[in-house]
């Protein structure tokens, strides 16, 4: 991305954080804001309508996985989310956010996976599972400084069918430290995960020495301490609350 | 001067005079009012020492810097200012200069909430703010009080009880209600376990207990009917006050003219409400919530006390805010005329005082009218209020004012 196309993305992510925002969509949106102005602004409004022509989300997935089309796609992929309702969009929206920090060679495999979860094009949920676990063994391969991105997607694609699965992945990431704007999003759904009942035991590898509402206490406090004013920090405090009724009830 | 002052504070720990201090505004700039109290009693609660600021940015507190603390006020959400030592001289010139004064915080008090067993319908402000804050407390009732356990608290709560014995007058409308039903067969059982004949019998020697506690030098804070109906029953010994329903009687059509005002705390010369259809326990109540009388709500103010001359006032009405929404409760306000001499009053909205505090034997109660600072029309059945919508309530911080009060130790008034 250009310049000045960062600076604007900055800007318009630094709004969308302060409206409260998950970081990541925030990221997003600022890219869409910063992008599109520009795109429109390029030329003629024909300019505008050849990036819309002819897309589709498998189109897209397919020039997202070529490095030399990639740019553009991601352009594509803001545009064509804009006509997506909520349900739809804030999935693809989180892809858009992570393609820039994902390794190259995997943007083509997260797109792809992304693309099985969505369930206007793919009602498999077993070639979804499938195509987040593949995402989840290229994440585990990689050096931790590639992983973060990866890691929590493949959490977020897991989570309807693996759950267990989905908070193992989860706990990896916080084990391993990572700051990424996904952080606080991870953080409240591995929080929710332990505080919602037994944890989810499905192909769970994951093993805890502490009790759930203990476990979820301690990262909910590590993530206010680090970050008291995150814009989930209101919702992190909510949780801690109770976390720690539940841990004074066990 | 203002240095001759404050040393006593520091000269227990001469290097801190280098170290850092932890300020915590309770100004507009706080991010969280409700939680800064609690932050500070789980300084004191740990035996660091901590300073409350009377009039200094609204009440600021004044913490040591640990690590510990600055970490609970980062995942409390309670906004801090590390202070070094020129500034806290600087915060001391200020003060000394203007009508503050820094009061210590010593042992945090042991607090006791008077509440049945049973889960009523409707929330206690109290608690919830104590949960909020993360203030332990313990629950009683009237089993502890004449057993004489008191004495094992410094600072007693009492809410929206009905120590007149008439279950709070509901019977007409929630006779059918298994809470009330459940609520009646419970205090029934009370009165027959400590030998009482009815349930207002039981009440009164309950009213007593806690009379006790307050002359022995507990601390006393009361809300809603509490206030009210503690005194009518203390004061109405010598006669009977209560419906039919509530003890198989009807009441003494003179009692007016037969209570005793000298055994009350706060009120004189009130007329208890005899009639059992009237849902009101007597004219100390200026607003009768739930009458043919009852009157619209409006805004009370805080008075504003000298911090060195009358430090406990001072206390008691720190607040970033000075014109506070009313709320109603089946007590929402004092008469005026109903008070005794003594007593001070700490808000008020005309004749009608909404808060009010004073001295009684060794101890000293404040009686805070109104059922939920943040739930105006509060109804039997509502939800509880989520204070984590209102973590900047100035009507709570008033009930969070008494809960540190006990344990500030004024200086001494220089003669």
């Amino acid at each position: 991305m250009s310049t000045e196309r960062t600076m604007s993305t900055v800007s318009n992510v630094g709004k969308g954080v302060a409206l409260g925002l998950a970081p990541a969509l925030a990221l997003a949106l600022g890219m869409a804001l910063a992008l599109f102005p520009s795109t429109v602004a390029a030329g003629p409004a024909a300019a505008a309508g050849e990036a819309l022509e002819g897309s589709d989300p498998e189109r897209i997935v397919a020039r997202l996985a070529d490095a030399e089309t990639r740019g553009e796609a991601e352009e594509e992929l803001l545009v064509w989310i804009r006509e997506l309702p909520p349900e739809r969009a804030s999935l693809w929206l989180r892809l858009a956010a992570a393609v820039d920090r994902l390794p190259p060679d995997q943007v083509g495999a997260a797109a792809h996976a992304v693309l099985l979860s969505d369930p206007v094009f793919e009602a498999d949920p077993v070639r979804q599972v499938a195509a987040a676990r593949e995402l989840r063994d290229a994440a585990l391969e990689l050096h931790p400084s590639g992983q973060p991105v990866l890691l929590a997607l493949a959490a977020h694609l897991l989570e309807p069918e693996a759950p267990g699965e989905a908070l193992d992945l989860r706990r990896r990431y916080l084990a391993g430290g990572f700051e990424g704007p996904e952080a606080g999003e991870v953080v409240m759904a591995v929080a929710r995960a332990l505080l919602d009942g037994p944890a989810p035991v499905d192909g769970s590898t994951g093993v805890s020495d502490e009790a759930p509402a203990d476990e979820a206490r301690r990262i909910l406090e590590e993530f206010l301490e680090g970050a008291p004013e995150h814009p989930m920090a209101p919702e992190a405090r909510r949780l801690r609350a109770l976390a720690v009724r539940a841990g004074e009830g066990s | 001067m203002a240095l001759a002052v404050a040393l006593p504070i520091l000269s227990g720990a001469g290097s801190h005079l280098h170290a850092q201090h932890l300020l915590v505004p309770m100004d507009r700039g706080q991010s969280d009012h409700l939680r800064a109290y609690g932050l500070t009693y789980a300084v004191i609660e740990r035996g660091e020492a901590a300073e409350w600021l009377l009039n200094f940015r609204d009440g600021a507190f004044l913490l040591p810097d640990r690590t510990w603390i600055r970490r609970e006020a980062a995942v409390l959400g309670v906004r801090v200012e590390a202070v070094d030592g020129a500034e806290v001289a600087t915060i001391r010139d200020t003060m000394a200069r203007g009508d503050m004064e820094a009061v210590l915080l010593e042992a945090a008090p042991r607090i006791a909430v008077y509440t049945p067993p049973n889960s009523p319908p409707w929330a206690d402000a109290v608690t919830l703010v104590l949960e909020y804050a993360g203030i332990p407390y313990e629950t009683v009732w009237d089993a502890e009080v004449l057993e004489g356990r008191l004495p094992d608290y410094d600072w007693l709560h009492l809410h929206h009880e009905d120590f007149t014995g008439q279950y709070s007058k509901f019977f007409q409308a929630f006779a059918a209600t298994p809470w009330l039903r459940e609520e009646v067969a419970r205090n029934t059982e009370m009165a027959e376990r400590f030998g009482y004949d009815d349930v207002p019998e039981l009440k009164r020697a309950v009213a007593e207990g806690i009379r006790s506690f307050v002359m022995g030098g507990g601390f006393l804070f009361a809300m809603c009917s509490a206030t009210e109906t503690l005194d009518l029953a203390l004061a109405s010994h010598g006669t009977d006050i209560t419906a039919s329903f509530a003890n198989g009687r009807p009441p003494d059509p003179d009692a007016a003219s037969r209570m005793d005002w000298d055994r009350a705390l706060a009120f004189q010369g009130a007329q208890p409400q005899l009639s059992a259809s009237v849902n009101a326990f007597s004219d100390i109540d200026t607003h009768q919530v739930n009458t043919s009388a009852r009157r619209a709500l409006g805004s009370f103010a805080l008075f504003e006390f000298s911090a060195r001359a009358d430090p406990v006032a001072a206390m008691l009405v720190q607040n970033h805010q000075a014109v506070i929404p009313d709320f109603y409760g089946l007590t929402t306000a004092f008469a005026a005329d109903r008070l005794k001499p003594g007593s001070t009053i700490l808000a008020r909205e005309g004749n009608r005082v909404k808060y009010v505090h004073g001295s009684a034997g060794e101890g000293s109660w404040t009686f805070y009218g109104g059922h939920d600072p943040e739930d105006a029309e509060h109804q039997v059945g509502d939800a509880p209020t989520r204070l984590e919508l209102h973590p900047n309530s100035a009507g709570y911080r008033l009930i969070l004012n008494n809960i540190l009060f006990p344990a500030a130790k004024p200086r001494p008034l220089k003669t």
